[in-house]
């Protein structure tokens, strides 16, 4: 038998190595795309406005949805992405609104699939907005489409109005960008109109708001923008 | 970052296409700077992924493309690397980007072992 690659041929002694070239073109995340394309038509047979909400950890995604919990109820659910705990869910839950917590044990961002599971154990009678918090990271996500009907980014004025450029891969597919902690502005050189501008530059349809979920400046205004 | 489920899921693909797995010679991609897949952490990754999951240790053939933006200004379009400079031909911000996203797989070569 033949000992390379196992044959009925008796020796190896005359093998030849052939390349073989298969064209595929074909987009890397097809079957997170295939995955996405069956969510999003899920979330429109229940009506649902779908908001994947991405920033770095740390900026304010579960204070922020806390605000908008305490204000829509039962109108709004969640479903948030941490690499371990579901501390996120409690405060969510406690807040006002029902919200399920993916442990990713790891992994740096929600794919399509993982976001599929949990649709079905969601009550979303009376449920108009489905916002999905991402892992905090403003790389990886963003290459993950989860059938949502808008990326909204979140960039905290302590973070730095630098960042936007830096990070194009986000920014370049956001509708929305949200920047928080506008209660902090005042203490921090943070240029709220260089941020906005450079966002703009990657996203020219982009709406802007300016948001301070602890004092509740802003919230109306986006709540509206969603409504 | 995620370089690592990158990688599965162009294994995932060509494992889809070929039914089982089988040894690579190359896997060609085209990534551009707005994927938010770094090649570099990518061609660090592959071979290892690969090769564990028995597709021997292909190479990794990166075709990196440009942005290329639309001038909202002066209507010129221009490619660049990344996205920090104004326009080149009227220093205008105001810009609309073309592309500069792509994440495909392109190809790959199967290394077929024959008898002579």
């Amino acid at each position: 038998m033949c000992d390379e690659c196992g044959c009925a041929h008796p020796s190896t002694v005359f093998l030849k190595n052939r390349l073989r070239k298969i064209d595929l073109q074909v987009p890397v995340l097809q079957a997170n795309q295939d995955y996405a394309q069956k969510n999003r038509e899920t979330f429109s047979s229940h009506g649902l406005h779908v908001i994947n909400l991405i920033s770095s950890p740390g900026s304010g995604k579960t204070t922020l949805l806390q605000a908008m919990a305490a204000k829509l109820g039962a109108q709004m659910a969640v479903i948030v992405g941490d690499l371990q705990t579901d501390r996120d869910a409690v405060r969510i839950r406690a807040a006002g609104c029902q919200a399920i917590q993916i442990e990713t044990q790891g992994a740096c961002h929600l794919d399509a699939k993982s976001v599929g599971e949990q649709i079905p154990l969601l009550n979303l009678s009376g449920v108009k907005l489905l916002v999905i918090e991402n892992v905090g990271n403003l790389v990886c996500p963003a290459s993950y489409d989860l059938g949502e009907h808008e990326k909204v980014v979140l960039l905290s004025v302590t973070e730095g109005d630098d960042k936007v450029l830096k990070y194009p891969s986000i920014f370049s597919r956001v509708s929305t960008m949200v920047l928080t902690k506008m209660d902090l502005h005042p203490h921090v050189d943070f240029d709220l109109n260089r941020a906005e501008m450079e966002c703009r530059s990657l996203s020219p349809e982009v709406k802007c708001l300016r948001v301070s979920a602890k004092t509740g400046a802003g919230m109306d205004g986006l709540l509206q923008h969603w409504a | 970052m995620h370089e690592v489920s990158i990688a599965e899921s162009i294994l995932d693909l060509i494992e889809r296409q070929l039914g089982a797995p089988q040894a690579l010679a190359e896997v060609e991609l085209c990534i551009g700077p707005l994927s938010g897949v770094s090649a570099e952490s990518l061609e660090f990754c592959f071979a290892t992924v690969a090769k564990e999951r028995g597709f021997g240790v292909p190479g990794l053939s990166i075709q990196r493309t440009q942005v290329v933006i639309h001038c909202d200004s002066c209507l010129e379009t221009y490619s660049v690397d990344d996205l920090m400079s104004f326009c080149p031909h009227c220093n205008s911000w105001k810009r609309t980007i073309q592309s500069g996203d792509e994440l495909q797989l392109v190809s790959a070569s199967l290394i077929e072992v024959s008898h002579v």
